[in-house]
């Protein structure tokens, strides 16, 4: 190889735009009882919203996706803090609504620990419809309290249900 | 008496073939006869069912097909010296160079060493950080069988309407390993759409003994080899 000295290496290499993230494992680390949920802003909406996927991104690096077919396994267990959320639903026959959003690290650090009294409580993370179908408001809540996040309001996307495709059965 | 034999032979085949042919369009008489509740709940039973076909991830020695790959957490520049994967047989090398800033993600586009492996049982980690201006190192005993268990799931991925079950069906396939500050080292499984994370090790700062393996050119720590032994 070449004659590249270490100081020539670290003055070469560009840097990162990032601050240096020291002591973020442990942070990251840190799981809370909470589910997802979806609803209207006005709870007398005659529509009714099936959910059919939520991908949860965590700060951590992991993630997960929780289709309509699992539904009743998105119960509330111990989950890390999440860092991006993207949901589907529908609500009739016709369309699908979707859309994700990512978390300010400091404000959902700060709903979880603010609300889950020491990993306690048992929260929801609910992302509140409007009858525009914009998303007005998120927030964190136990049995009690609620911490609005700072989330902008976004619209939601809508499209076509996908064509239903019936599977092929042999049957001579 | 030979003859007789054969044909005696040849009338047994074909009384065989046909209770074969009754018993089958027994069998068609039988869906037809259902109900349409009946026969949806069957065309559900049947899409799905998971293959036995595909997917798989082992092959035919019990070995299983998995990547590796590794990365770094925002902000923390480093490049790899020599880490890899020890399974029971081999050593799994994971060949990315300088790591990508994505937390819970490989470095580029693809993935390395996509091959059928053994387990791996331990992970040795080697890197530089620039960003701290030190060398890393470590050894780690994984958990073989929370990894073993993980990788034997498969589950339904997005109900899409695809007839193959390819799409249909998820499991684990990757090992993701990521550095961060102060020798801090996090291994995911990783799939289309789950990923866990599966340990949280810490690495100790070396000086000497990463000259000696970084002669045998592991990949491309020339660089790195120069850079230690000049210091």
């Amino acid at each position: 190889m070449g004659d590249v000295t270490r100081e020539f290496y670290l003055k070469s290499t560009t840097k990162s735009k990032y601050p240096i993230p020291i002591g973020k494992i442990e942070k990251y680390g840190k799981q809370y009882h909470w589910k997802p949920k979806i609803e209207y802003e006005d709870k007398r909406t005659p529509e009714k919203i099936e959910t059919l996927k939520y991908y949860l991104e965590y700060f951590n690096g992991g993630y997960e996706s929780i289709y309509a077919l699992y539904e009743k396994e998105n119960v509330v267990k111990l989950r890390n803090v999440p860092k991006k959320i993207i949901f589907r639903f529908k609500t009739d026959e016709k369309f699908l609504y979707g859309t994700g959003f990512e978390f300010q690290e400091d404000d959902i650090f700060k709903a979880f620990e603010t609300l889950s009294n020491n990993q306690k409580e048992e929260l929801e993370l609910v992302i509140k419809i409007d009858e525009f179908k914009q998303i007005s408001k998120v927030l964190l809540r136990n049995s009690v309290n609620e911490y609005v996040l700072d989330v902008p309001i976004k619209k939601v996307g809508k499209t076509d249900l996908d064509i239903q495709i019936t599977p092929l059965i042999e049957t001579d | 008496m030979k003859k007789q034999t054969h044909f005696i032979k040849l009338k047994s085949c074909f009384l065989l073939l046909f209770c074969l042919m009754q018993f089958v369009s027994c069998q068609e008489k039988k869906y037809d006869n259902m109900t349409e509740a009946e026969k949806a709940a069957l065309q559900q039973e049947i899409y799905d069912r998971p293959s036995e076909i595909w997917p798989t991830n082992k092959n035919s020695s019990g070995e299983y097909y998995y990547t590796v790959n590794m990365g770094a957490m925002e902000g923390y520049l480093a490049q790899n010296s020599g880490s890899n994967f020890v399974a029971s047989n081999e050593s799994v090398s994971i060949p990315a160079r300088s790591f990508g800033e994505n937390w819970g993600h490989g470095t580029g586009s693809y993935a390395f060493n996509d091959e059928y492996h053994s387990l791996p049982k331990k992970l040795y980690v080697a890197y530089f950080s620039a960003t701290e201006d030190k060398f890393y190192e470590g050894l780690f005993d994984l958990p073989y069988d929370q990894i073993k268990e993980e990788f034997d799931k498969m589950w339904r991925a997005y109900p899409n309407k695809s007839l193959y079950a390819k799409d249909k069906y998820d499991r684990y396939k990757g090992f993701i390993v990521g550095v961060a500050p102060q020798g801090e080292i996090v291994v995911w499984l990783s799939s289309f759409s789950q990923q866990i994370v599966i340990g949280t090790y810490k690495a100790k700062e070396t000086l000497g003994r990463l000259q000696k393996r970084q002669q045998y050119g592991r990949c491309d720590t020339g660089i790195l080899f120069k850079i230690n032994y000049q210091k």
